[in-house]
């Protein structure tokens, strides 16, 4: 079995199976495969030897793979099965979306559909736990919709804001 | 209250959640006095809630509809058959109205007199009294600005930097640095937008910004027969968003003759406004030695731990003490430092993404413990922490012989914490212990620079993805194959596990 996990900018292929001994045979990219004893003494951690050094993990599913935490730190791996990736190619419309990844609550929209926005333009303001946080354009481009409006509620991933890219090379 | 007689406490209300209200309850159960919590509607599962002897609810998540009603919290006082009622910090805490409500019900107030907490509210007026009383205080406007042309004259006649802040403000929100005239109309509508909406004042002051500066702070006790003794300094310079993250105890770089000076003043300013209680004389610290007068704050804060660790005095049981009358038991001679003592304040939030609040659901808690170790908390296995409330979650707080060994210790503590569910600080408290800036001691309230930031999220050489990683693709493989019948009998398993061994070169299709 084949996963790609994303973690951050990096992009793992991870063989995985299970071995003889019980045990789990890892091999990462081009590395020379590991023998790795798992197990999983509370629900949500992992507890890796890895030859002989120890490593625990906590773990918590996400809807692209999981969240591990390691000695204090998240990791985000996005888990992606490459036989699978296939089938749900093509599904798109997730480009130029601006979404929230957390619930909060929207104080100031300083953008219209159509307005034309710079790389670090405000956006809007979100506020979530007494923090008011400003939402910046990641891309010079034009405001092709706003879904929300001042004074509304939205759940973590709720969709803000959809962004189109302004620039001369534009498939026409 | 100065001639009032001892009064016997018996049951404290707790006007308050969290860790604090955990922390409140545990000093008055170490009094023998009995405790009422109270809870809102997402809370009932709350630890205070069911530490406390009695707890009540108060109504829906937000505070304002809740831990901020004052007629609620006083309904609750009566029904309860509470004698007094400590607030914690944060919510009613520096609410004069609240205290003098809470008095003229008959009941013990555990904090400084109505009158202190009002002076001391105003960032405005506490700045005046205290340059009456002839502590120093930082450069700029007494008065709130309303008037942008005033503004621009201010600024320019003080000097850039400047800082913009709310009157009514603390915690940083409603705090702006300015560089230039160009910035500055937009900070100061930003500041009072935010002083508004966290404070409902949007009163703004202008004051100059002091070079190199670090945050100390004193702590103050006092009595109702007017004794003040201080308990030295707190160095709470490391801050997010001017919000502190990390605090030590003593403040290292502090030369004995500024302890003198500042500790001093700080009981100055306590008799300026006929203090009682624990309160926290707050001043910027400037690279060249001088230092001014910020605020002070008129309850516990939340860093107390941290003295409490250097000196031996438990300053919730010296509140819940002083309220019920009682002289100070211990002379300013008494009191010294012992060692060195660091906090973290574990927030809900993720460091690696411009500190932003990461509210959720925990599913594994596990503090850390061994010498030395302390972790005031109020969450567990299961909480979900609530996106209503300030996302701090526990403060770890770790006493050492010296500042190297408080250091070393605090860093295998945080290795020890283990949070799974949300993202945490964590992580980013063990990069702060490795800063060589920090381990020098050598840092000022603008430690965490966008280039940290930037350092932390390139996070380590890979190794800690990779294991992230394949940590991923087991649990992954776990999910997958439950739902199969027999375990990895089958397809592209099977090959492997006939092998027996693997084959360093060998590659598989995908």
């Amino acid at each position: 079995m084949t996963y790609d996990v994303t973690v951050g900018e990096r992009v793992f292929s991870i063989r995985i199976d299970r071995d003889k001994a019980g045990g789990w045979a890892v091999q990462v990219d081009d590395a020379p495969p590991r023998h790795i004893d798992v197990r999983r003494p509370e629900p949500s951690v992992l507890s890796l030897l890895l030859g002989d050094r120890s490593v625990e993990a906590g773990l918590a599913p996400r809807d692209d793979g999981w969240e591990v935490d390691l000695l204090g730190r998240g990791y985000h791996c996005e888990v992606v099965d490459p036989r699978r990736a296939a089938l749900k190619l093509g599904g798109g419309a997730g480009e130029g979306a601006i979404k929230t990844s957390m619930p909060g609550l929207v104080v100031r929209v300083m953008v219209a559909e159509g307005d034309a926005v710079a790389e670090g333009d405000p956006l809007l303001v979100l506020e979530a736990m007494k923090m008011e946080n400003e939402i910046t354009a990641p891309i010079d481009g034009r405001i092709a919709a706003v879904h929300v409006s001042a004074g509304e509620s939205l759940e973590a991933g709720a969709k803000l804001i959809q962004i189109e890219p302004i620039d001369g090379d534009e498939e026409s | 209250m100065s001639t009032s007689p001892q009064r016997a406490l018996k049951r404290v209300l707790i006007a308050n959640r969290g860790e604090i209200a955990v922390r409140v309850i545990r000093a008055c159960q170490e009094l023998g006095l009995e405790t009422v919590a109270v809870f809102s509607e997402v809370d009932r599962d709350a630890v205070h809630a069911r530490m406390a002897t009695y707890a009540f609810p108060i109504g829906p998540a937000p505070a304002s509809q809740s831990y901020l009603r004052m007629d609620k919290l006083l309904e609750v006082a009566e029904r309860s058959g509470a004698d007094a009622v400590h607030p914690g910090y944060g919510f009613m805490s520096e609410n004069a109205v609240f205290a003098q409500a809470v008095i003229d019900a008959g009941l013990t107030w555990v904090g400084p007199p109505p009158s202190a907490i009002e002076a001391m509210g105003s960032k405005t007026r506490s700045r005046q009294i205290m340059q009456a009383a002839g502590v120093p205080v930082v450069p700029g406007t007494v008065e709130a600005i309303s008037d942008e042309a005033e503004l621009m004259r201010v600024a320019n006649e003080i000097g850039y930097p400047v800082m913009l802040k709310a009157a009514s403000g603390g915690g940083g929100k409603g705090m702006r640095r300015v560089e230039d005239d160009k910035s500055l109309l937009r900070a100061y509508v930003a500041a009072r937008s935010e002083a508004a909406k966290a404070f409902g004042d949007d009163a703004v002051y202008l004051e100059k910004f002091v070079v190199r500066p670090r945050h100390v702070e004193v702590q103050i006790l006092a009595d109702a027969h007017g004794t003040v003794v201080h308990l030295f300094e707190r160095d709470c310079s490391i801050q997010r968003r001017h919000q502190k993250v990390l605090e030590e105890a003593p403040c290292p770089v502090l030369p004995e003759e500024t302890r003198q000076a500042m500790t001093a003043v700080a009981i100055e300013a306590a008799r300026a406004v006929s203090y009682e209680g624990a309160g926290t004389v707050e001043f910027l610290y400037g690279g060249d030695g001088n230092f001014y007068f910020l605020e002070m704050n008129t309850r516990l804060q939340v860093e107390h731990p941290i003295t409490e660790m250097i000196t031996g005095v438990d300053l919730a049981r010296a509140q819940l003490r002083i309220a019920a009358g009682e002289p100070l038991w211990f002379s300013q001679e008494e009191l010294s430092i012992t060692g060195h003592a660091i906090e973290c304040r574990v927030y809900a939030e993720d460091p690696e993404n411009g500190f932003l609040p990461a509210p959720g659901t925990i599913t594994r808690y596990r503090e850390p413990t061994g010498p030395w170790v302390r972790v005031d908390s109020g969450v567990y296995a299961g909480f979900t922490v609530p996106l209503e409330y300030d996302p701090m979650i526990a403060k770890l707080v770790v006493w050492g012989r010296n500042r190297q060994e408080c250091i070393e210790r605090t860093d295998r503590a945080l290795r020890e914490y283990r949070v799974t569910g949300i993202r945490t600080s964590i992580g980013f408290f063990r990069a702060v212990l490795a800063d060589p800036g920090f381990l020098a001691a050598d840092y000022t309230t603008a430690f965490i620079t966008p280039a940290f930031l930037d350092a932390l999220s390139a996070g380590d050489d890979g190794v800690e993805r990779e294991l992230a990683a394949i940590t991923a693709a087991i649990a992954q493989y776990e999910k997958d194959h439950k739902a199969a019948p027999a375990r990895s009998g089958g397809d592209d398993g099977s090959a492997w596990k006939r092998a027996g061994r693997w084959h360093g070169t060998h590659r598989y299709p995908r």
